[in-house]
């Protein structure tokens, strides 16, 4: 027996094994069998009915692709850190009233509290005009100041 | 309607359109009681399990993300929709049942019954759609997303396995 003829014949074999007489499907018993997942899909019409505003586009197009939303997802992440960073960090943009609006007298000027409130309007050169100012105003010092005198002083 | 591909049918189905999907129905219909038959082995479960498959298609619908792979998509839940109905219901095995319709021909029909049962699900599947209904290489590739020449490999390669169990079975003859 040739190879084609073995082959035809294992063709034919099958054929009549499986045997699959065409299915038909009936759509409208499916119709109401499946009657509540077939109106969920009917549904749609009436919400892709609605007004299809340029939010909800740009939404569905988003979610349609993993990569979109990762892209969406770290532009949001790079925001929020570049709005934290803004924040925390020294505040360039307001004006430096200089540091005598923060503090009247040179002791007031080196607690912490005025030096960070310096450090915030105008970051380190802010911090040390504060302290040239304070240096200033405490005026010179002998370096040979008993405890005493300094504590008086 | 019957020329349109279905991605334009799905995208229809997604806004709503009944009759779209009841069109992906009727033409994936066959290939999907193709593959449950070839699980469950019994052809009224068969038709359930490609229903549900339907079903659930169309609830899920929305969630398919490339449309032009509804066949694809849905076999993957037919399958899914076989195995449950297999587990539940026990389905009755291959060699005792699977062409209902079918004459009984003689040993040799018995013994490609019995070649078939022993394939893996997945090489049983593919002679299946091939066998069932005639169905052509290019729908049977819309349904397995892999190329005509890959389902002609697993065709050759099916042949060559239920050549060699009938062979083991008595039927020397049978030579691929």
């Amino acid at each position: 027996m040739s190879e084609r003829k073995d082959e035809q014949w294992l063709d034919d074999q099958l054929r009549q094994v499986v045997n699959g007489a065409t299915p038909v499907l009936d759509a409208e018993q499916w119709k109401r069998k499946y009657s509540r997942e077939y109106q969920t899909l009917l549904s749609r019409s009436r919400e892709s009915g609605q007004p299809n505003t340029g939010a909800s586009r740009i939404v569905r197009w988003v979610r349609e692709s993993s990569i979109r939303r990762f892209a969406v997802a770290a532009v949001v992440v790079g925001v929020v850190g570049v709005l934290l960073i803004g924040r925390l960090g020294p505040d360039t943009q307001r004006p430096v009233t200089g540091s005598s609006s923060i503090a009247q007298s040179p002791d007031k000027m080196m607690t912490m509290m005025s030096l960070q409130a310096a450090y915030r309007q105008g970051g380190t050169e802010a911090l040390d005009r504060q302290f040239d100012q304070a240096l200033r105003m405490l005026g010179p010092r002998t370096t040979s100041m008993s405890l005493k005198e300094l504590l008086e002083g | 309607m019957e020329s349109k591909p279905d991605s334009v049918l799905v995208e229809r189905a997604v806004r709503g359109d009944g009759d779209s999907f009841t069109e992906l129905c009727r033409r994936y219909y066959g290939p999907m009681v193709a593959i449950g038959h070839a699980i469950l082995r019994d052809r009224h479960l068969a038709e359930d399990a490609a229903q549900q498959a339907f079903a659930k298609a169309a609830v899920n619908l929305p969630k398919l993300r490339k449309a032009d792979q509804f066949g694809r998509w849905v076999a993957a839940i037919c399958r899914n929709e076989a195995r449950d109905l297999a587990r539940t219901r026990q389905a009755p095995r291959l060699d005792g049942e699977v062409a209902e319709a079918a004459p009984d021909t003689g040993e040799s029909c018995e013994a490609v019954k019995r070649a078939l049962s022993r394939l893996s699900a997945e090489t049983r599947e593919v002679v299946f759609l091939r066998f069932y209904d005639g169905l052509s290489y290019d729908q049977i590739s819309a349904v397995l997303g892999i190329s005509e020449q890959a389902i002609n490999g697993r065709l050759r390669r099916a042949k060559r396995k239920l050549a060699q169990y009938l062979h083991r079975d008595g039927l020397d003859e049978v030579n691929i």
